[in-house]
């Protein structure tokens, strides 16, 4: 494997090697990566596993729809709500759901950067924003 | 309590059933005024970001691993790992007539603990300039009330026009002069009752200066009371170079509103070689690539979006952008940006940019004012492009050959050093030249009106002053403003009326100066 790169712009490349056809890391490609790099100097090395565990973790959050909510949500709509994102995104989603008393009604969902937020705390929230 | 009510009611009826979806990341690094974030994959340029406590910040580096965010405020609370989402909207400021009289920080918020501003519109802090179909030709005069910029650099509403030289040569005392005049000029106006009579409005823009001087200068506005017809936006060194960097655009927003709403608007950049300082650091710390004198690449384009900003609208592009509710009337905004050199180099990187960028310069000499001649205003290096279209035609008449007798002099003056025998007509026109040099010597804070300029300068054009020693000039003609003004105010509203010296008035005025002439010793 060729150095010319910069740790970064080969770490990302790394990334998508470690991506499976459904758009998850696959822990075998990622294991395959890590054998791969071993021969190399150890500063490059470092600089490359470090670029790559970042990406990974960004990967990882894109690829996971996180659903929060108060009360009580039954297999079958979050079922539904993570295949109306994975659609929306393009990838298939994983799906992780807990429950969040502070949310104290509705839903709060967040795939990658983005937040989705219809939950009664959130909206109290934006009323104490816009009147302060 | 019922308002507060009211208010908590409207926003609750604002507040969409549906759900909201923001954008967010993470603060990585921390330093120096700049947030550097993870995440936040949908920023947009310039877009604002909110971050705990209130605080805002905008995204001015979008890179492929982070984004790069200028933090507006107090951000000593904020932390690693703290979350900024986007706000999906772009910083604006808030316009209008209630921000007359009042001091703002570079985004708007009030600092003179008069309480908040009620105004019902904002306009983007960041604007595209109006294009070339809706401007109209610069013939409107302003009059800064300073006899030398008057007369030889005239002003007109809708230009640009360097304020130029080192620190200390009363760069700042021209443009409080300027503001003065135009809330006297105002005050009179609308007393007077004249339905085509347009005030000028002021905004002055402190960036990076003192706080004792931004304090002097609103006491000496307020003294003079041109505070009612004046914005203070203040940006002052303590503040951090965010705020620095925005306020000259925040003061412009200000101004455009009057200048969209057909009515004329002078802003004062005080000054823009601090201005360029502060993105200096700001890009640095952005670690955007250095170019000459570690200024980034951009920072022509940094003056020159600001400054295209200033212009002189047509009524149809007013009326366009009022829907209809303003008819018939243009809008200017006047721009006098200040720059600071060092020694005198006008060579320099950031004052050539802002010279090339501005519609004429005035240029200050500190050898002119150690000489006492003040304001210092180089005549030879001064220039103003729009000229003699932004003056009145009684001003023409007088001043027209100023600008050549006083190059006369100046070239006379340096051949008579060497002592040799003078002709009559030589003397004379040294006598004549040293005093108008005397005559343009005008102390800060006390703008003249444009009829004394008038019948001044006609004076001193017509040997009126000639039997007067030259040290005695200052003395003459503060007693003739002073004769004009209480003695014979009909003759400078005549000029001010009729806007020309015609041969009645003409001989009026030479009646009145040699009655004058009898009574002063």
């Amino acid at each position: 494997m060729s150095l010319a790169h910069s740790p970064k712009e080969l770490a990302k490349k790394l990334t998508r090697l470690t991506l499976g056809a459904d758009g998850q890391i696959d822990p075998a490609r990622a294991d395959a990566v890590l054998k791969a790099l071993e021969p190399y100097k150890p500063r490059h090395r470092q600089a490359i596993l470090k670029a790559y565990l970042h990406y990974l973790q960004i990967e990882d959050r894109r690829s996971r729809l996180a659903v929060e909510h108060a009360g009580d949500l039954g297999p079958a709509e979050l079922e539904s709500l993570r295949a109306q994102y994975s659609k929306k995104y393009g990838r298939t989603l994983r799906l992780e759901a807990r429950t969040n008393p502070a949310l104290l009604a509705g839903l709060r969902l967040s795939v990658g950067d983005d937040i989705y937020e219809a939950s009664a705390a959130g909206r109290l929230a934006a009323l104490a924003t816009a009147l302060s | 309590m019922s308002t507060v009510l009211e208010q908590i009611q409207q926003e609750i009826a604002k507040l969409e059933t549906g759900s909201t979806h923001r954008n967010v990341g993470r603060i990585v690094t921390l330093a120096d005024g700049v947030a550097k974030l993870d995440g936040l994959s949908a920023v947009m340029y310039n877009e604002m970001i909110e971050f705990p406590g209130g605080v805002f910040g905008i995204a001015l580096n979008l890179e492929a691993d982070e984004i790069g965010a200028i933090i507006l405020g107090d951000y000593a609370h904020l932390k690693e790992g703290d979350e900024g989402k986007t706000t999906g909207r772009l910083l604006s400021v808030p316009v209008g007539k209630a921000l007359l009289g009042r001091v703002v920080d570079a985004i708007g918020r009030p600092i003179d603990g008069k309480g908040p501003i009620n105004t019902t519109e904002s306009y983007p802090v960041e604007k595209i300039a109006p294009g070339i179909i809706p401007r109209q030709s610069v013939d409107q005069p302003l009059q800064t009330g300073i006899m030398s910029v008057d007369s030889m650099i005239p002003i007109g509403r809708g230009q640009r026009e360097l304020i130029i030289g080192d620190r200390s040569t009363g760069k700042t005392a021209i443009a409080i002069d300027a503001i003065i005049n135009q809330s006297v000029i105002n005050k009179e106006g609308l007393a007077s009752g004249d339905p085509k009579f347009r005030p000028v409005y002021s905004i002055y823009v402190a960036v990076g200066q003192k706080n004792s001087n931004v304090a002097r200068t609103i006491k000496a506005l307020e003294k003079a009371g041109a505070m009612e017809h004046t914005i203070i936006v203040s940006a002052p060194a303590a503040d951090n170079p965010a705020n620095q960097y925005l306020a000259p655009y925040s003061g412009c927003a200000m101004g455009e509103w009057f200048m969209e709403n057909g009515q004329d608007a002078l802003i004062v950049y005080d000054d823009l070689s601090k201005h360029a300082v502060a993105y200096r650091q700001i890009s640095l710390v952005l670690k955007r690539p250095s170019g000459r004198e570690a200024y980034p690449g951009d920072v022509f384009y940094l003056h020159s979006r600001l400054l295209e900003r200033a212009a002189r609208l047509n009524a149809a592009d007013v009326e366009k952008r009022t829907n209809g509710k303003v008819k018939g009337s243009t809008g200017s905004l006047t721009a006098l940006p200040i720059i600071e050199t060092q020694s005198g180099d006008v060579s320099a990187y950031i004052p050539t940019n802002v010279i090339s960028i501005t519609d004429g310069q005035i240029f200050l000499e500190t050898d002119l004012f150690n000489q006492g001649i003040r304001p210092a205003i180089s005549v030879g290096l001064s220039v103003s492009r729009v000229g003699s279209a932004a003056q009145i035609k009684a001003f023409k008449q007088v001043a027209g050959r100023i600008k050549l007798e006083l190059a006369q002099y100046r070239e006379l003056a340096a051949f008579a050093q060497f002592g040799s025998d003078l002709d009559a007509r030589t003397k004379q026109q040294l006598e004549r030249g040293a005093r108008i040099v005397e005559l343009f010597k005008q102390p800060a804070l006390m703008p003249k009106r444009t009829e004394v300029q008038v019948v001044l300068l006609w004076a001193v054009q017509n040997g009126v002053f000639d039997p007067i020693a030259r040290e005695k000039i200052v003395a003459a003609s503060t007693s003739i403003e002073e004769f004009f003004v209480t003695r014979k105010a009909a003759t400078l509203k005549k000029i001010v009326t009729e806007g020309k010296l015609s041969d009645a008035l003409t001989a009026e005025v030479k009646g009145a100066c040699e009655e004058w002439a009898r009574s002063f010793s």
